[in-house]
Order: C-alpha cells, then structure tokens, then sequence
C-alpha cells in the first residue's frame, strides 16, 4: 500500500460510496478500493476521448493505468485534447498526455506504449482487468473487439476482459459496454455505423452535381492520373493545395459552387466534427461503467447508451443484442443475397460498401479454392481472372466464402444466396 | 531518389492560407461556423463555486475559445477538492480554489482570459445588481437556494442566462434559467422545401420544357425526378379535374403512373421519383411552431427596443400575408443531390435559388421599412442575419423560460406533472425530489446528508424532507423508488463522483454553447442524469 492509500484523508467521498451499502446493490465488496487501486486498466487511444478518460481513471481511485496511441500531436487537436499545449505539436500523444495526468494526480502511475495496438499480442493484453477504447477507427475498435473475444477461455474467468467503447460525431455519442461472448460485441453493431459518405464513380466522371463531387474527382480520378506513383497525403498543404484547386476548375467549368478549401480538407481527410464537451460526456460515461464494474458499488450499464444534444439533450440506453451470425462472436455464417448476372468483381464491391461488411480489401475462397487473393502477387495474377468471371459459375448457391482482410484478425463467414 | 515517371505535386503559386487560429479551431468551425465562433469568443462566463463540475463546465467553454471567463469562490482547497477536481493539485491544498481553478484553466487556452473573486455566498446579495452586467452568463454549482434565488431574480431581469448544476454521487442535475431564448440556426436535418404543389411558372416552365419521349436513353436516365414528378402531376390532374392525388389508393395509382415512363434498367431517377411521391403530394403549409411565432405579440407589436429575432419574424409574418408570397414562408432554396446530368441539375437549381433570392428581397426591405419606423438605422440587421433567417423560417425556435421562483413555489409548480412523473418505473423524477430534498437539508443543518458515520437519522431526517416537498405539490406520500434514491443521496454524503461531474461538465457546456452560439436547439429547462442507470430526463419544470 502507498502512502497515498493508506491516508484516511484521501479520496474521502469515493471510500464513503464503496464502504456504504446501497439500496441497488445486493452486497457490498469490503475489498472494492483494494481492488480497484491494484487492478492494471488500459486506454486504448490519448486522442480527443482518450485525454478525458486518463484524467477520469485517475480521479476515480484507478493507480495503474496503461494507454496505447499511435498518433502525435496536431494543431487541430487542441480545441478539445486539454493534455497537451502548442509546445507539443509533433510529440506522441500516449507520451505526453501519461506525463501530464501522473505530474498532475499524485499516487497515479500511467505507463505509455507509442504504437499500434496491432503491435501487442495476447500475453501483453492478459495483465489488464479492463480495457476502454477511446478511438476514432473503425478498423482498430474490430481489431481489439475480435482480439478480446478470442482471448476468452471458457475455463478462466480472468481471461473475460470487459471492454468499454466511446464514440463520437459533433454533439452526439455514445458509451458501451461489451463483455466478450457474453454480450453483443463491436462486430455485433457494425451495421448500426452511420452509412459512410460515397459517391458513385460514373457521377463523379460524368455528372458532377455538388462541389463534393468535384473534389473526390481530383482525389479518385485525377490525383492518380496525374501522380501515378505517388500517394496524397492528407497532412501535406501542398497536397490538399493541389486538390483544391483542381476541383476549384472542375467545379467552375460545370458552374458548380460551393468548393472551399475547408470543404476539401474535410472531404479528403474524412474529417468528423468534434468538440470538448461531447468527448467529456462519451468519456465520463464510459469511465463511470470502468469504476462499477471494478467495484460493483453499483450496476452497470447493460450494455449502449446513445447521446445527442443536437435538439435538446437526449439519451438512449437499451440492450443491444448479440448476433448469432456475428462473425467475431456468433457460432453461424449468414447469407448474402446476389443476382445472378453479378461477377465476382462486382461482389467484391458491394462487399465493401455494405454495412454489416466494411471491408476495404477483401481476399475470397471457398473451402475448395482460391476466388481472389490479394496477395502475394503471383497469386492476385493467378485469381484475377475470376474478377470477370459470373459468381454463380464460381460458387454454388449456400456455399460458404470466406472473407479476410489484412487489418483484420478474423474473417468473415459468408453464405452466398441465389 | 524519385522513381521513373514521379512527378512531384506543383507548389502553388496563391496557396491558401489557413490562420493557425482556424486550423486549432476546425473541428468545432465545421459545427458552429464563424459566426458561432465569434459569438463564443465575445461571451464572458462566471462560474460560481470552484467545484470539480464547475471546473469541468468551463474546461469545456475555455478549450473551444470561449472570450472570457471568471471563477467566483470563498474556500481555500482541502483534500478532497484535490482528490476529484482536475484542475487543482497538491500545491494548491489550502490556497484559494478560486484562483488556483482559474490558474490551471488558463492553461489550457490562452485565447481565453482568466479572471477569479474571492467572494462569500453571503456577499452575493450585497452586490448591486450591476455587478451582473458584464457576464452574458452565470453557471452556479451546488448553492442553497436562499442564496441562489435572489441572484436568480436580478439574473432574469437582466435577461442574463443562468446555468445551475448539482452533481452529488452519482447523480446530476441540470437547470436552465433564462426568460426567453431565440434560435435561427437550429441546424434542423434538413432545409429542402421543393413546393411541388405550387409550383412557381419558372419552375413549370423548366419541367414542361422537357419531351420525355423524345430524349435519347442517357438524357432519359438523367432528368431530375423533381421535374418527372411534375410532368406527371400535371398528366394526372389533366386526367382527374385538375385535383392532386390525395388518397392513398390515388396516390398508389399515381406511382404506377410514374412506372409507365421508365424505359431502361437505369431508372434511378424514375425510383427517386416514386419514392418522394408522398412527400411531394403533400401540401405546403407553415408548420405550425413557425406560425405561433409569426403570430406572437412580440412580432406584431414592435417597439424600439425589440430583438433583431422579432422583427425578422414580423418581417416573415407580413411577407406569408403579401400576394407574392402565395401564403408561405420564404423558400428556403435548398436543393438535395438527385440523379441528374450536371446541366439540368444547376439549373434546377438556380430556378430555386432565383426564387428564394426574390422572396429574400421581398423579406429584406420590409425588415428595412420596419427598422425605420422603429427609429433605427434600416440597415441595423444586416443582409446575411435576412438571408438566414429566411432559409430557417420553417424551423424558428422559441422558448419562453420559467423562472426558478415558478419552479419553488408551490403554487407556480409543475406540480401534477411531478407527481404523474414519480409514478412511473425507476422515474429519474425521484432523483429530482432527492436533489430538492438535500438542497433543504443543507440549508437547514448546514452540512450534506450522510456526512455523519451514523446515517440512519439522516435517512429519516432526509425523507421528513421529501414528504414536505411532494406533500406542498399535493401528494401523500413518498414512494418506495423515491425512498431508495434518498437513501443513495445519503450513501454520497453529498460528495461529487469526478466522472459523474465531468458528464454534467459536458453536458452543461453543450447547452451553454448552444445558448451563446443561438445554434442548436437547447433542452428546456431541467435534466437528471442518473449514473446508475445510464438514463437522463428532461422536463419543463
Ligand atoms: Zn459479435
């Protein structure tokens, strides 16, 4: 025990709660301070959510706290990421916000790792009790949901690790709790993502109408015509400069307005508003599940809460249910309708704008062979004629696909339907 | 080394400039706007009392820019401020809260001043009232309500809004208190208004300029479904007496109408057509919030000192009445995507943007007429302030506030509906009862209840209290959810939980947001938020 711990002065009205009985809680866990100041917890993300959860954990009686970030700090994160100041620009995020909250709350300790959480293994994520996930990725959230879901040992209990999720847009957001195969995971709400923003190609070719029109035409179409060898890159002015400008002269030669350089940032960044008070609410919520889960000083929330402050202040919380064909937690494929005149490149597309897929670079097969790989080369080259070729030639109707894509660590079972 | 065929991407001769004041602020900029953006950066908000919630409110106003802020406080920092405030440390134990809160939030945005007073609650009521004057708004945490009633009077006669939070255990409340709050940019879903039932002749005339028949494949794909529905509106009240469709068998028969036309495959825009069938077949009218405020007094009764709101409403009102305006509000002019050719498409979209410039002009010299009329300069509202009111008049919001005293007196209470509220299961109504309930254990012993080892007495003692408080609304007795709440009251001995103070900071610095912006619609007037369950309310109290 610290010095901190043992004060009798210290963290007066979170003792009171823990030590008092409670008209919504069926038994009181005399050893709930113990255990919450000796339980290992980690932040995934020091981002916008991820500052407000440090501080949160640590002023909630939380003593060894771990965070993994693999973004520095921007100009633009400072309206909200109060951690860090102009001087930080540039440094890593984990580093510089664990350094603040330890400087700032005594008897904390907060452990950094500046990096991907692709770089961990199961062994690394075994030592924590919880883990809360403060990110803006997609991608990332499916990666550490499937991974926590694997880890679980029907035979070790400590193998469950809770997860709790925030998210945010604007005004709006929302906080969850996922306990891996018992409730609905992240998987599980795929398709509940609002649906990604995307532009028919022959529009953008041909009928641009809106100045966002114009500005994916010089990021889709012309970018690469004109710099075959060369990816954008968002953060570069030169960059962003050069889209803007050419669909400045798209849009005016279709008499298109509405084009600014904010307008171009925004859609070639994919940027997603987000303010302070939004990520303090996502992230206060998700903190207070952290502190009743570990405690049980009262029940927690089973299992989405949904935030909007738009028109007035809003909240929904239900249970969100598990799904059986989830392809992370459920133990069934589920079906996936096609016509009969699709190709298998045509399949592929709609793989990846469908809702419950999301898939950026999808790798087909059956249990027999390879539809399309791709990668190593020799094997894209070996697949790719199937691309052309009608699924229905390929794959018999209630066979199962399998989908996998490099970032993520499971795959996806899909039982075609014609 | 560059590969072979690696152009470098061209530097810009006129690059643009983004100020690094835009680019720290742009991901609120994308929300607010610039307008919103100043709006903020000219208000100066005073919290009262130095509390983590407190805190957390203006960490939340002071990151976004918010111009100036100011932290009212008499306590010195103890151990337990430390231990849930992040804005104090260890070095501040036994200095001012005031001035340490305010120094650590300084910190975090130099954009935004800084000031603290070290003043008692019993001071607040010798101030003069114009000590209020250079706030456009107060946040109070936790102050009894002797104290915080009058500060509430002299607040609402200034018409200065006034923010009250509670956060206790894991329980928060939230009040809004101001006379009356106004909002154009209410940000609605959306601003489309296509009056395909009363299609103006620029618009006919481009719809009945077009010859489906004779168009090649490509054009056909292409014609705006909002032109094909008038086509075929027009072909169905040719056929039907002049009559719209109206019933749901009329307007089923008229989607099959419309399928007659499709020739190809790709008929996305026919699909278009077809599924905007029942939107465009129902008749444009002014939504009736709209029209309570066209009506109101306050428009129709101006005087010198009316707000710029009420005279563009007035504006708006005379406007719906003129014969150019047909009865309706100004069209809004906003067009949605629709599968088009580009040619087709910006036209269309002239016509209407043509049209809501004309209704705007209409709009824009009565406002000037009136403003002369009024003795003021014709043009003290600018044409940007017309332009938007213009484009928002379906969606105007309006509240008239109640005052705290309303709420306190028993009288003036919503006292059926807190009763009504308190019935219902795991009612977050108890939560408030139980907020009441400590406010007047507070103010009678002079410390929080649950703040003794035996708490038994403070039970009782605590549920005396609530019994008085639904007893003056007219109830009879205090349920058995509203017991267990008290009970949970007495469990925090009035104690904040940071994470449940920093959600009431989030939530509290939205509404003050929205209320400084005049963007968004703010809740009205009370929220509970309870941590236990993960659930807030709100009501009209
Ligand atoms: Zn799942």
């Amino acid at each position: 025990m610290t010095a901190m711990e043992s004060s009798p002065t210290r963290k007066v009205a979170l003792k009171r709660i823990l030590s008092r009985p409670g008209p919504f809680v069926d038994e009181l866990n005399p050893e709930a301070y113990e255990f919450l100041s000796n339980m290992k917890i980690l932040v995934i993300g020091a981002g916008g959510l991820g500052c407000e959860i440090l501080k949160n954990l640590a002023l909630s009686g939380f003593t060894d706290i771990h965070v993994i970030d693999m973004d520095t700090i921007d100009i633009s994160n400072l309206n909200r990421q109060f951690l860090f100041r102009p001087s930080d620009v540039g440094k890593p995020k984990a580093l510089v916000a664990a350094e603040f909250v330890m400087k700032r709350v005594k008897g904390v300790t907060i452990t950094p790792y500046y990096g991907k959480i692709q770089d961990k293994d199961e062994s690394y994520y075994s030592q924590f009790g919880i883990v809360v996930c403060g990110l803006d990725s997609v991608e990332a959230r499916r990666w550490i949901n499937a991974t926590l879901v694997d880890m679980v040992d029907a035979e070790n209990p400590e193998s469950l690790k809770p997860l709790i999720d925030g998210g945010t847009e604007g005004f709006k957001g929302q906080a969850r709790v996922i306990l891996p195969t018992l409730t609905s995971c992240y998987e599980c709400s795929l398709d509940m993502l609002g649906t990604q923003q995307t532009f028919p190609i022959c529009t953008i070719a041909n009928t641009p109408r809106l100045p966002e029109h114009c500005i994916e035409w010089a990021l889709a179409l012309e970018w690469p015509k004109r710099f075959p060898d060369k990816k954008i890159d968002n953060d570069n002015p030169d960059h962003i400069q050069w889209l803007f400008e050419t669909a400045i002269a798209r849009a005016s030669e279709f008499s298109i307005d509405g084009v600014t350089y904010s307008l171009t940032q925004g859609v070639a960044k994919n940027i997603i508003p987000a303010i302070a008070s939004t990520n303090a609410i996502v992230a206060a919520s998700c903190c207070s599940e952290a502190l009743k889960i570990a405690t049980s000083c009262n029940p927690y929330l089973n299992n989405y809460m949904m935030y909007s402050g738009n028109d007035s202040v809003y909240t929904y919380t239900f249970e969100h249910q598990k799904k059986e064909d989830c392809p992370v937690c459920g133990v069934v494929a589920s079906d996936f309708w096609i016509e009969q005149d699709w190709t298998l490149g045509l399949l592929m597309e709609k793989l990846t704008t469908t809702q419950a897929v999301r898939i950026k670079s999808p790798s087909l097969r059956t249990a027999e062979k390879n539809l399309y790989l791709q990668s190593p080369p020799q094997l894209e080259e070996a697949t790719r004629p199937n691309l052309s070729k009608l699924v229905t030639d390929l794959v018999k109707t209630g066979e199962e696909v399998s989908v996998t894509d490099p970032a993520l660590p499971f795959s996806i079972k899909l039982r075609i339907r014609y | 080394m560059q590969k072979a065929g690696e152009t470098d991407v061209p530097r810009s001769a006129t690059p643009h400039v983004v100020s690094a004041r835009d680019r720290k602020y742009d991901r609120q900029l994308r929300l607010w706007a610039a307008n919103g953006q100043a709006a903020l950066e000219e208000a100066h908000v005073v919290l009262l009392t130095a509390s983590a919630a407190g805190a957390e409110t203006l960490k939340n106003l002071v990151l976004p820019g918010t111009g100036s802020f100011t932290v009212v406080d008499d306590k010195l920092t103890t151990e337990e401020d430390v231990d849930v405030n992040f804005f104090l440390d260890e070095s501040s134990i036994g200095h001012p809260r005031a001035a340490k809160v305010a120094e650590f939030l300084q910190e975090l945005n130099t954009d935004s001043v800084g000031r603290f007073e070290s003043l008692t609650l019993s001071e607040f009521d010798k101030l003069d009232p114009s000590y209020w004057e250079k706030y456009s708004l107060v946040v109070a945490h936790q102050i009894r309500p002797s104290v915080l009633l009058p500060i509430s009077k002299v607040l609402w006669d200034k018409k200065i809004p006034l923010v009250i939070i509670n956060s206790i255990g894991f329980y928060a409340r939230l009040r809004i208190v101001t006379p009356e709050h106004t909002v154009v940019e209410s940000h609605p879903e959306s601003t489309v208004d296509l009056r395909l039932d009363c299609p103006w002749p620029e618009l006919e005339r481009f719809a009945f300029g077009i010859e489906l028949d004779g168009l090649s494949e490509m054009d056909h794909a292409h014609v705006p479904y909002l032109a094909l529905l008038l086509i075929y509106l027009k072909q169905w009240k040719d056929a039907h007496g002049g009559s719209p469709p109206s019933t749901y068998a009329e307007k089923k028969e008229f989607k099959a109408l419309i399928k007659t036309g499709v020739r190809s495959s790709d008929a996305e825009n026919f699909d278009e057509a077809i599924n905007t069938v029942w939107r465009a077949t129902q008749a444009t009218t002014i939504p009736s919030n709209s029209q309570a405020i066209l009506n109101d007094d306050r428009a129709q009764n101006l005087s010198p000192s009316t707000s710029k709101f009420w005279i563009l409403a007035r504006a708006i009102s005379d406007f719906t009445k003129s014969p150019s305006s047909g009865g309706h509000l100004p069209l809004s002019g906003t067009l949605p995507d629709m599968k088009a050719d580009t040619t087709s498409y910006i036209k269309l979209q002239s016509i209407y943007r043509s049209k809501a410039l004309e209704d705007r002009d209409w709009v824009a010299s009565r406002v000037s007429e009136l403003l002369l009329s009024l003795g003021r300069p014709a043009d003290a509202i600018s044409s940007d302030e017309v332009d938007t009111f213009c484009k928002f008049s379906r969606n105007l919001v309006v509240f008239d506030g109640r005052s705290l005293e309303e709420e306190y007196t028993p009288s003036t209470a919503r006292a059926k509906k807190i009763l009504q509220e308190l019935e219902e299961e795991n009612s977050l109504m108890s939560v408030y009862v139980g907020f009441r309930a400590v406010e007047v254990f507070e103010e009678r012993e002079k410390r929080y209840p649950g703040t003794v080892e035996e708490v038994d007495e403070d039970e009782k003692v605590l549920k005396e209290i609530a019994l008085e408080i639904v007893g003056s609304l007219g109830g009879t007795e205090v349920n058995e959810r509203t017991a267990s709440v008290l009970k949970e009251f007495v469990r925090y001995g009035g104690g904040e939980l940071h994470n449940i103070s920093s959600l009431l900071g989030g939530i509290a610095a939205q509404e003050i947001v929205k209320l400084i912006t005049r963007q968004y619609v703010p809740m009205t007037n009370t929220t509970i938020f309870d941590g236990i369950q993960s659930s807030s309310a709100v009501w009209e109290l």
